[in-house]
């Protein structure tokens, strides 16, 4: 699993695949003001971007990866 | 070039030539829905079959086609000369794509990138066809067709200032748009990873398709996005990176004028155009409806060409209009289609509707694009218009000229002949070889019984000769329905990747021996099953690398198709080294259906406990994937390979890996058959079913469980008599040492005794499968003239045994 769910905050690391865009939802869901941290996440399956963008969750912290926060930002910040 | 794209080449033309064929009778009787079902499928066929090369371009038009097609069928679309003139541009377009890659062998620069104007003028006649039945169709097919320009808007400043100075230093800008289908993740795509995967991104937008559901109702599953880029690349680039998702991309080039001055063009047009004159307003208005009417046609068309003459006049008392209305048309010239300038106009019409009478100042960033289009630039456009309108009457010439010269005279290389013939030559030479057998009768007459020992000497001569050129030309009819399996084994290649791909494993795919040669019909026989097979190993067969990992193996699984020729058979293996099948698995699975008798299971061995996989109703998949669990079972696949007289053997050890053997007959033209006795009517049965033939002493008959069974070279063999299977109600006869006649013939990989009444010889025969009511008959595979004119029934024991 490339999420850690903590208290309050999901932690994205490396490669988030397909699979894990349900438990993310879910779990976004059973946690309204859960926040995202993606400082490790290289890349995210198009289905959790689009949770991401749905949901709206606080990111709590932006990608390393620049190429990967370019494009969250393109999706998230339109 | 490999036979399957000359497979694929000579097919398309075929195809062609039925579209234009069906086109011109769809001309003639438009209401014939027969015709346009055709029509669809030739169509249909087409682009499927585009999809295997990676012909990106071909396939592109060939879908815009379908979906044409789809629509005229579906009754959405009304058919009409014009909509026939579009699809013989397709076609030929098609046959110019195909006689590039008959030459090159691969499509060149000109054909890497689908044909714009050709697409555009397609899918045209769709949104103009969907909205016929709504009100005004002219302008409602305007704004479908309008790229709506807020992105340009959105970009910010120093992506514009990136992107002018790319423009400037000729380098190619362009806008994507990327909306993946719903499903698309259930196809394994993953959108935002083949987006990333293109370099020199500029700019990039990701934003929902429809608005977000509720909440509690979001389906993360449904992909809900459009994709925008502007990025600079090549135009043959975008069109192989989107090659798998074509229908779901659009780009556009973007053009200096579009990204400096857009941002600002509706005010300014706004108040240029509500100066303007009513009257000229009227015209722009009446031309852009004009303008819609024609979309569909080629640009410059004739009537367009006029449409573009009169808006260039009405607008010549009004500078800044007659320069926006210059570039649109540059830019329409430039991708040789209406789209731009219709754009332009509807962008232009809809302003001055809307915000009427606010007057705005010009701004400075307008004055300075004023600046770099001087009218040196203009004129030549404006020449070109000129001249363009003379043009056009003999570029529509030339190309109806070259659609006739197409038809006219084509010299193939092939000379293709249609199977029918081909058939009937080879039933004649068939009959010639039968009837060739009865020389050495008449040879033996002539001898004994009129004495005429030189004469037959003579006959047998002759028959000599005619034996060896029946021979020749059975060899040589052979010869010409030979086709390589390669055929066949062309597209596993492609399907082991995709399906790989698609379950997450990893396949290394050998094949073997693809020269091996074999007869046309055996080989297409071969096609359905094998596929199937090659599934179901990579579904079932082969491991997920980790599991592959943890079993000690390597991470790649190994999947190896083998054809070979032995003697008069093809054998074709298929072997993968994965979890091979679990016979104490089969076996209760096929106790919890109920398709065995449990005391039977029980006796059965792990060879007998695999080979049921072959009974119908059986599937070892415990979901069914979309992949091997369809429903067609093995069953099916083993039925396929049996009605063309072939072999299935399946062999597999646990952990090891899985092996297939399917057994084919070189040809089914002549087939060699045992003719046997049995209730006072003779039959033929298969050569090569037949093991031995014995005699057998009535005594050495035992029953054991009501099975007569006897011990032979120290196997138990069943027995059964062929009178009692055909309800004939005699004993089968003894000879005068009390022995049964016995024939051991192979089943499915078992030995049976038949006892009949007596042998003959064995005879080359033609079966002709049985038609009618009696093509139902089991227990027979058809029929054989014999040398004196008498049928011969052919046996088919395996059916029988059943």
């Amino acid at each position: 699993m490339s999420i850690t769910f903590k208290k309050s905050v999901a932690v994205l690391t490396d490669q988030v695949t397909v699979e894990e865009a349900e438990t993310l939802l879910e779990w976004l869901l059973k946690n309204p003001s859960g926040k995202v941290n993606l400082s490790d996440l290289d890349h995210l399956h198009t289905a959790n971007l689009q949770v991401l963008m749905a949901l709206k969750p606080t990111v709590s912290v932006w990608p390393k990866n620049t190429d990967t926060k370019l494009w969250l930002e393109a999706a998230m910040n339109p | 070039m490999n036979a399957l794209l000359q497979q694929f080449i000579q097919e398309s033309r075929e195809g062609l030539e039925a579209i234009s064929s069906t086109l011109l009778e769809m001309e003639r009787a438009p209401g014939d829905t027969a015709a346009m079902g055709e029509l669809f499928r030739l169509v249909h066929t087409l682009k499927g079959n585009s999809g295997l090369f990676g012909f990106p371009a071909l396939t592109r038009v060939l879908h815009a086609g379908e979906d044409v097609m789809d629509a005229v069928r579906n009754g959405e679309l009304s058919f009409s000369q014009t909509l026939a003139d579009q699809l013989l541009n397709m076609a030929d377009y098609v046959s110019v794509f195909l006689d590039e890659v008959e030459q090159n062998g691969e499509p060149g620069e000109a054909f890497q990138t689908p044909p714009r104007e050709l697409v555009t003028a397609l899918r045209a006649w769709l949104e103009s066809g969907e909205r016929t039945t709504e009100t005004p169709p002219a302008i409602s097919t305007s704004v479908a067709a309008l790229p709506v320009p807020a992105w340009t808007e959105d970009l910010p400043e120093e992506v514009r200032q990136a992107v002018a100075g790319m423009l400037r230093e000729g380098l190619s800008v362009f806008r994507v748009e990327y909306q993946p289908a719903s499903d698309c993740f259930f196809q394994g795509t993953d959108p935002l990873h083949l987006v990333r995967q293109l370099p020199a991104i500029l700019w990039r937008r990701i934003s929902p398709l429809q608005p977000w559901a509720p909440t509690a109702e979001l389906d993360a599953y449904q992909c809900n996005l459009r994709i925008e880029l502007v990025l600079s690349t090549r135009e043959e680039e975008l069109a192989e990176h989107f090659r798998y998702v074509s229908d779901q991309v659009t780009w556009e080039a973007v053009s200096l004028a579009a990204i400096v001055q857009e941002p600002q063009s509706s005010p300014v047009v706004t108040s240029a155009l509500s100066a303007v004159d009513p009257l000229v307003m009227d015209i722009v208005r009446t031309q852009q409806v004009a303008l819609s009417a024609c979309l569909a046609q080629p640009w410059l068309s004739g009537q367009q060409a006029a449409i573009v003459r009169t808006l260039g006049n009405a607008l010549s008392g009004h500078d800044m209009l007659l320069q926006y209305f210059q570039q649109s048309l540059d830019e329409a010239n430039r991708q040789a289609s209406s789209t731009p300038l219709m754009a332009w106009l509807q962008a232009e019409l809809e302003a001055s509707a809307s915000e009427a009478g606010e007057v705005h100042e010009e701004c400075s960033l307008a004055r300075d694009i004023a600046g770099e289009w001087p009218s040196a630039q203009l004129e030549p456009s404006v020449a070109a218009m000129q001249g363009v309108s003379e043009a056009v009457p003999v570029a529509a010439e030339s190309a109806s000229a070259r659609r006739q010269d197409d038809t006219g005279h084509v010299t193939p290389k092939v000379l293709k002949i249609e199977q029918e013939k081909i058939d009937r030559l080879m039933n004649l030479i068939g009959e010639i070889v039968v009837a060739k057998n009865g020389l050495p009768y008449l040879a033996e007459r002539a001898e004994n019984q009129y004495g005429q020992r030189d004469l037959a000497r003579e006959i047998k001569a002759q028959y000599a000769v005619v034996n060896r050129i029946a021979e020749d030309l059975q060899d040589a009819i052979m010869q010409v329905r030979m086709m390589p399996v390669s055929f066949v084994l062309q597209r596993f290649p492609r399907l082991v990747r995709d399906i790989a791909r698609k379950l997450g494993k990893k396949v290394n795919l050998v094949l073997e021996g693809e020269d091996t040669e074999a007869d046309k019909s055996m080989i297409e026989a071969l096609a359905d099953p094998l596929v199937h097979i090659v599934r179901n190993s990579m579904d079932h067969g082969l491991e997920l690398p980790e599991e592959r990992v943890k079993a000690g193996k390597p991470e790649t699984g190994t999947l190896r198709i083998r054809a070979n020729q032995n003697a008069d058979h093809v054998v074709i293996t298929i072997e993968d080294d994965g979890r091979g099948i679990d016979p104490q698995r089969i076996k209760g699975k096929v106790a919890s259906k109920g398709l065995v008798e449990h005391a039977a299971l029980e006796a059965m061995n792990d060879q007998e406990l695999i080979n049921l996989v072959f009974l119908p109703g059986f599937s070892t998949a415990e979901q069914i994937s979309d992949l091997s669990g369809r429903g067609v079972g093995m069953d099916v696949v083993r039925s396929g390979i049996e009605k063309v007289g072939g072999q299935m053997r399946l062999s597999s050890q646990v952990g090891k890996g899985t092996q297939l053997s399917l057994t084919l007959p070189l040809s089914m033209a002549v087939t060699q058959v045992m003719v046997i006795e049995s209730g006072g009517q003779r039959f033929g049965i298969p050569m090569d079913q037949v093991m031995e033939t014995v005699r057998l002493p009535k005594a050495s008959i035992h029953t054991i469980k009501h099975q007569p069974t006897a011990q032979l070279r120290g196997r138990t063999i069943p027995l059964k008599s062929l009178n009692q299977m055909l309800a004939v109600s005699q004993e089968q006869i003894l000879n005068e040492d009390d022995e049964y006649a016995l024939m051991v013939l192979r089943s499915r990989g078992e030995l049976v005794g038949l006892i009949i009444d007596d042998f003959h010889g064995s005879i080359d025969i033609i079966l002709k499968p049985m038609v009618g009511i009696l093509g139902e008959l089991s227990g027979y595979s058809g029929t054989a003239v014999m040398g004196d004119g008498s049928i011969l029934m052919i046996l088919n024991p395996t059916e029988l045994f059943e």
